[in-house]
């Protein structure tokens, strides 16, 4: 899930010229750079804090599988 | 908990303040036009990525000195948080780069040393990931990250020493008095803060995911 998340936000940025694709770079034409900034700003935030969950839940898995183990040991 | 909570609380209130300002207060450049207001994002997330790189020298000096896990904990954490806010730096300049010098990027000293600083930190993490079990990976990253952090200043002195299209600093002890106007410099002042408690808060949870990363991975070896 984390690969796909990850591959999402490469595919994003490597995009990003192609859908700002603009060669006018006068008054309102910077919008969407300033929009663009914002967007990938919060994509990045979102993004690591989702990784930073993910890695949570992954260690929660991992101590339950551990106390099992050392409860099995313990019990033979 | 409740101090965590506050942190993300005053950043998110920070945030929707400097919207504010940057869409709403803030006066429009006379020579960069709206494009500007990317500053107000692109400097903050870069200063507060040399603090994160303060703080992993902090932590390897730590670490080396008193061998205290915490510290290399405390480290790691802060290097992964600086490279996701170097990797933002360097996308929120392309964005600004391109309307205003017509280019993506160009191998401008200042970009270039960011861009190397990116490598370095990368590089640190990379080391942790994949250096051998023990405390070795954990004393090789912490010399990687006292040495790494030598391209910070040269980052920052760059545009002075290297005269070229990035403009030079703004903020700072190089800043030519009066180079911002009062409403930018508030502006700034407050995407500093929001970003800076932004980074408080991910350093926060990320110190503590990372020490209960090591803790699972102790008890793992003892019981195997």
């Amino acid at each position: 899930m984390s690969k796909r998340l990850a591959a999402l936000v490469v595919i994003l940025i490597l995009l990003t010229p192609a859908m700002l694709g603009s060669n006018h770079t006068e008054g309102e034409d910077y919008l969407p750079f300033l929009f663009a900034v914002f967007a990938v700003t919060w994509v990045a935030f979102f993004g690591y804090a989702f990784f930073m969950t993910r890695k949570q839940a992954d260690l929660k898995r991992e101590i339950d599988i551990l106390r099992q183990s050392i409860e099995e040991s313990e019990e033979t | 908990m409740t101090g965590r909570l506050t942190l993300l609380g005053s950043s998110g209130v920070l945030m929707m303040l400097l919207l504010a300002l940057i869409f709403l207060w803030v006066p429009t450049d006379i020579v960069l036009g709206i494009s500007q207001r990317i500053f107000y994002f692109h400097v903050p997330m870069a200063l507060v990525a040399f603090l994160a790189f303060g703080v992993v020298v902090v932590g390897s000096i730590g670490y080396l000195w008193k061998k205290s896990e915490r510290m290399d904990a405390l480290a790691y954490a802060a290097a992964e948080i600086g490279v996701l806010f170097t990797t933002l730096m360097l996308i929120t300049g392309m964005l600004w780069a391109k309307p205003v010098w017509g280019v993506w990027w160009t191998w401008s000293p200042q970009l270039t040393t960011s861009l190397i600083l990116w490598f370095i930190y990368t590089a640190y993490l990379m080391i942790r990931s994949y250096a051998p079990q023990g405390d070795q990976g954990a004393r090789y990253g912490a010399v990687m990250g006292i040495i790494g952090f030598v391209d910070v200043p040269i980052v920052y002195m760059a545009a002075k020493w290297w005269r070229d299209v990035h403009p030079e600093a703004v903020v700072g002890p190089l800043a030519d008095e009066g180079s911002l106007e009062s409403k930018m410099v508030i502006a700034f002042l407050v995407g500093l803060l929001a970003f800076t408690t932004l980074f408080a808060y991910l350093l926060m949870e990320r110190y503590t995911l990372r020490r209960q990363e090591s803790l699972v991975e102790r008890l793992r070896y003892s019981h195997v």
